[in-house]
Order: C-alpha cells, then sequence, then structure tokens
C-alpha cells in the first residue's frame, strides 16, 4: 500500500532536535544568554569573548551542522499543508523555501563566529568584535526569510475546514503574530544599548523566546497531524 | 456540498457557525501582550531618565495626540455599525459604513506623516534620545499595525461587493477585521497618554 507519509516522522523530529540544538550549544554553551553587548568596546568584548573562545566554537559548530534540521523540519510541515490545499501548493512551497532559507541563517552566522573563535587569541580586537557584529546584523536582520515561512503555515492552517482543524487556528495565528513580530529586528542596527539591540529586552528576550516557542508548539501539533492524517490515509477506500 | 458523508469524509465541515468566536482573538490577545510589553519596557526606562522623558514629551504636539485618538475612536464606530449592517444581512450598506470608516480613519496617516515630518525637520529623530526613540518605535510599530488595518477594511469592501449574501465566510471575515481595527484604536488610547501626556505640559 502506498503511504503518502513515509518518513515525514522522522523529518518531523528535526523540529525538536534543532530546538534542543539550539537552546543546548548555541544559547548555553555558545554563551548566548544574552550575547555579548553592542555596547562594549572593543577591548572588554575580546577579553570576555576569547575568554570562552573554545566553548564558543563547540557550540557554534554544533549549530552549523544541526542547521540544515530547519529546512527538514519543514519539508514535514509542507507535507502536512499539502493535505490542506484545495487550489494550488504555492502555500506549502513558500514553507518549505523560507524554512530552506532559514537554514542558512543557523549555518552563515554561526560560520563567522565559530571564525572568530579560529584565531581569537591572537587576532585584533576590533576585527574580533567586527566578526561578532557581522554575524548578528546576518542572524538577526535577516528575519523575513523566516516570517515568510510562518505567514504560509499560519495562512495555510487557517484555512483547514475540519471541524477539529488538524492545526488549532490559535497556533496558526501565533504563527502569523510572531512572523510580524520580527520586523522589530529592523531596528537592531540601529542601537548598541537599550532594548532594541542585539542583547535587547525586545530585540532578544521576547524575540528569540517566542521563536523558541513557536518551533515546541508546532512541532507538537506536526506529529499530532501527521497521526490524524495517516489515520485518515488508512480508513479511507483504496482503489481495488 | 453534498448532504451525505461518507466514512471516509472525517468530520470536514465547511460551514462556520455564526456564533463561532473568531479565531483572530488570538492575535489580538498576542499583539495586546506584546503592546503591553512595550509600554512596561518604556515605563521602566523612563524610571529613571523621568525628567528627560517629561521634557521630551512636552515637545510633542497633544493636540495632534488627541486628534488623532478622536479620529480613530470615531474610524472604529463606523467600522462597528458596518459590522452590524452586514450581520443583519444588508451588504451594501456595510459597505457604505466601511468606507466612512476608511476616510475618517485615513485622517490618521495623513496627521501621522505631518508630525513625523514637522519632528525631523525639527531635528527630533529616533537617535536624539531615548524618549524619541521609544516615541518613533511605538508609534512606528503602531502605524504598520495601522496601515495593515487599512488594508484590511478595503479588503472587507471588497467582499462586501464580491459576495451576494451575507454568508457565514464573508461575515467571519468582516466580524474579524472590525475586531483587527477596533484594536488599533485600543492601542492608541493607550499610547497617546503615554506618550503625549505623561509628564507633557
Amino acid at each position: 500500500m502506498v503511504n503518502p507519509y513515509r518518513y515525514v516522522r522522522t523529518c518531523a523530529w528535526s523540529g525538536p532536535i534543532l530546538l534542543f540544538i539550539a537552546l543546548v550549544f548555541w544559547a548555553v554553551i555558545g554563551h548566548n544568554i544574552p550575547p555579548f553587548s553592542a555596547d562594549l568596546d572593543a577591548e572588554t568584548f575580546a577579553a570576555q569573548f576569547r575568554e570562552h573562545a573554545l566553548s564558543i566554537r563547540i557550540g557554534m559548530i554544533a549549530t552549523m551542522v544541526g542547521g540544515v534540521l530547519y529546512m527538514t523540519w519543514g519539508v514535514a510541515i509542507s507535507k502536512i499543508m499539502q493535505a490542506l490545499e484545495r487550489d494550488n501548493d504555492v502555500l506549502s512551497t513558500l514553507q518549505r523555501w523560507g524554512a530552506g532559507l532559514t537554514a542558512l541563517i543557523f549555518v552563515i552566522p554561526c560560520g563567522i563566529w565559530t571564525t572568530a573563535t579560529f584565531r581569537a587569541q591572537t587576532m585584533n580586537p576590533e576585527m574580533l568584535q567586527m566578526l561578532y557584529d557581522l554575524g548578528w546584523v546576518i542572524f538577526d536582520v535577516s528575519f523575513s526569510l523566516t516570517t515568510v515561512q510562518m505567514v504560509a503555515l499560519g495562512v495555510c492552517f487557517l484555512g483547514d475546514t475540519r471541524s477539529k482543524p488538524l492545526f488549532p487556528k490559535w497556533v496558526a495565528w501565533f504563527s502569523i503574530w510572531v512572523g510580524l513580530m520580527f520586523f522589530l529586528e529592523t531596528l537592531m542596527p540601529f542601537f548598541k544599548s537599550g532594548p532594541f539591540s542585539r542583547s535587547g529586552t525586545l530585540n532578544y528576550w521576547i524575540e528569540f523566546s517566542i521563536f523558541f516557542w513557536f518551533m515546541g508548539i508546532v512541532s507538537y501539533y506536526t506529529f499530532t497531524s501527521i497521526t490524524r492524517l495517516e489515520q485518515e490515509h488508512v480508513a479511507r477506500p483504496q482503489p481495488v | 456540498m453534498s448532504p451525505g458523508r461518507s466514512p471516509s469524509d472525517l468530520a470536514v465541515d465547511r460551514a462556520v457557525p455564526v456564533s463561532a468566536t473568531p479565531s483572530i482573538w488570538a492575535f489580538i490577545a498576542a499583539d495586546c501582550f506584546s503592546f503591553a510589553i512595550f509600554f512596561a519596557v518604556f515605563m521602566s526606562e523612563r524610571l529613571g531618565k523621568a525628567s528627560l522623558f517629561d521634557e521630551s514629551a512636552r515637545r510633542l504636539d497633544a493636540r495632534l495626540g488627541l486628534l488623532n485618538t478622536l479620529i480613530l475612536i470615531c474610524s472604529s464606530g463606523l467600522v462597528a455599525a458596518g459590522v452590524a449592517a452586514a450581520q443583519k444581512g444588508d451588504l451594501s450598506e456595510a459597505r457604505r459604513w466601511l468606507w466612512r470608516g476608511v476616510i475618517v480613519g485615513g485622517g490618521f496617516g495623513v496627521v501621522k506623516i505631518v508630525e513625523y515630518s514637522s519632528k525631523v525637520l525639527h531635528g527630533l529623530t529616533p537617535l536624539t534620545n531615548d524618549f524619541f526613540m521609544f516615541y518613533y518605535a511605538l508609534t512606528g510599530v503602531h502605524f504598520l499595525h495601522y496601515l495593515i488595518g487599512l488594508a484590511v477594511l478595503f479588503v472587507l469592501i471588497r467582499k462586501t461587493r464580491s459576495a451576494t449574501i451575507a454568508d457565514s465566510n464573508t461575515l467571519l471575515w468582516i466580524n474579524s477585521g472590525g475586531i483587527y481595527w477596533h484594536m488599533v484604536d485600543l492601542l492608541w488610547v493607550f499610547l497617546f497618554p503615554m506618550l503625549y501626556l505623561l509628564g507633557g505640559r
């Protein structure tokens, strides 16, 4: 019997695994709770960064390697969306592309931060700081790649006409809201301190928290949806 | 829509009951939560710099802020009348009220542009000081919400044109769009006193 949901659950596991990698390796081991303040002068920044260079290197390598999981996670979500799409596959395609491009935003900034750790002990402090800043500008201001994924996902699931939708409507709205909230990151390059800076209350603590909640919540409903869709597929009369 | 349900047609239910609470409330709740955080951050940053914030607030024109408050409240009322007309099944009446809401609401954008330009011409930008950083960021984010709200109202007007009867889907859109527009109004009702009146003359 054809199983249209083969491999989908495997791909769906990418979400929780990447969330774990992001929290443990990127955030904790990588010394990103919060990141170093943009307000530090180069010498002070360099001293602090050098002290933790090895730990940061390990955290960033793990995130670089794990980044691809955002893409594979997106593929799983696309399969759920395809079960709902009626007119065409535009929304699931947008979601897949958004997730795939976001995977690069895990890989590239973390590659820049890994490079910063490579010769941290001997590098000029201004160059060290510039590499760190470079990673953060790309990491934060590339948000619209992820907004597309989140809005496409949300719009698709809002259109679910099941009396018990695969994804509850509040999750669809939450996804859209998170994607739009990211627009605050446009202010990040203007501020070296305060709530809109890269380590600030709004542009770090709130924005990153809601992103991780998004990954957790959507992962959960992806799994429950796969189970329901598999059951629906089995219950459907098969061609002779 | 076929009357019978085959066993494999698992609970697909096209009709959304009119009495169902529009799910947009989840978005409204999240958005109000984020603005509550913005307000909290503003108030906490203000604690250490109250005189700077007060002196900066006095450079805002509270009359323009008040005018904008009245514009949005009035526009909200007009849109509410449009939603009520739609619920009674009169889509052309609804359309007329929605247009009135758009025209009055459009005034907010005009006032805001006048206000921003005059501030910038006087050398007051988001980088001037912390108060103005918040002023531009908070009113800017609100302005984005406002622009999205205007776009939503235009979509609602289109829907009243293309729908021949007020079906449950059209009503859901109109109800939800109205709720969103009221939120835009509500957020400004909090922003206005916080930015313009607190510490102002």
